[in-house]
């Protein structure tokens, strides 16, 4: 009974301060400009809400399982907590970046069909696969991870060099050799 | 806050993370099967759980404890393996990082990825999973095909601000 409690707690807890986060981020747009900003209220808003959740949860249960039992509940409920932010942060991710996705929604404002060749220049509402490349190289360079001159991308900054390494290494280890 | 969280959360995930990497090497594929990832972190989690109960006989708020951190790290792993599975972003990283000056034209990497059959597997992947269908020369969406779309491009709004791709 205490274990349910407890996931009704951060369940509650995780909705509300995720809808909060949305909120904020429609209501401030204009302010919120850059993705860092973006970014920023979202961790503000998860480690707030994970402050509240082990609040509440220590109030939920307060008298009514052992002593013992309140630190491991706590961990259990603030895991749970940060597993949904992190479901959240990849869900959005998917919804906005979601390159198979895309490609339905393509055939869809096409009206369901489409000769193959052109849905490949139909991408991403008319932008192609140049507007797929490009919107990605700009994310990166966003994100530190490398430099851009107009007609070139690259070189690759120090943390960029580290992430490649790191999605080349983990990518033949799993021997996924024709992917992305 | 006695409890044997470390041993049991590492049994659960670490042999997840095992069985995964075994099975991804000895039977090559490029899809992401996600469904079987997801199996296996079951069987983990299931292996956490029958340890804690059976072996070491642990009471349910250490077991809630453990299952829950085993369901972050698998979480957070999914985070990471779907970036490395179909990010698009960690394959121009990847292929900068071969490149001796670490760079190239845009318009080299536009034709690169143009001509490699990415593109194609993705159409391949959205017909294995029918969402779409092949007709003669056209691609057609499936009933279901649409149902996803306009349930991405609905629930985008909401959460996203809308589906750029």
């Amino acid at each position: 009974m205490a274990i349910l409690l407890v996931i009704a707690v951060v369940c509650v807890g995780f909705v509300a301060v995720a809808g909060a986060a949305r909120l904020a981020e429609i209501t401030f747009r204009r302010a919120l400009r850059s993705g860092w900003r973006t970014a920023a209220v979202f961790v503000v808003a998860a480690a707030a809400g994970a402050l509240g959740v082990v609040q509440g949860v220590t109030q939920a249960l307060s008298g009514s399982v052992p002593v013992t039992d309140v630190p491991l509940l706590r961990v259990g409920a603030l895991a749970l907590y940060l597993s949904g932010w992190i479901g959240f942060v990849e869900l959005r991710s998917l919804l906005s970046r979601g390159y198979s996705l895309r490609m339905l929604l393509d055939l869809l404002e096409a009206g369901g069909r489409l000769p193959a060749t052109e849905l490949e220049r139909a991408y991403g509402g008319g932008v192609g696969l140049p507007g797929l490349l490009d919107r990605r190289v700009t994310g990166l360079v966003g994100l530190g991870l490398l430099d851009r001159t107009a007609a070139t991308v690259g070189p690759l900054r120090p943390l960029g060099t580290l992430a490649a390494a790191l999605g080349a290494t983990a990518r033949r280890w799993l021997r996924l050799d024709l992917v992305g | 806050m006695n409890a044997p969280l470390v041993p049991l959360v590492a049994l659960g995930f670490g042999s997840f993370l095992l069985a995964h990497v075994l099975f991804w090497r000895i039977r090559r594929a490029d899809a992401p099967r996600l469904g079987r990832l997801a199996l296996l972190a079951a069987a983990g989690l299931l292996l956490l759980l029958c340890a804690g109960i059976l072996w070491l006989e642990e009471r349910p708020a250490v077991l809630f404890a453990a299952a829950a951190l085993d369901l972050l790290l698998v979480t957070a792993y999914f985070f990471f393996y779907a970036g490395i599975a179909r990010s698009v972003s960690v394959t121009i990283l990847a292929d900068l990082l071969a490149r001796p000056a670490r760079s190239l034209p845009f318009a080299n990497l536009v034709s690169t990825y143009g001509s490699s059959s990415r593109f194609h597997d993705r159409v391949g992947l959205l017909q294995r999973s029918q969402l779409v269908v092949m007709a003669g020369e056209h691609v057609e969406l499936t009933p279901r095909g649409r149902r996803l779309a306009l349930f991405s491009r609905r629930l985008a709004a909401a959460l996203s601000g809308g589906l750029h791709g």
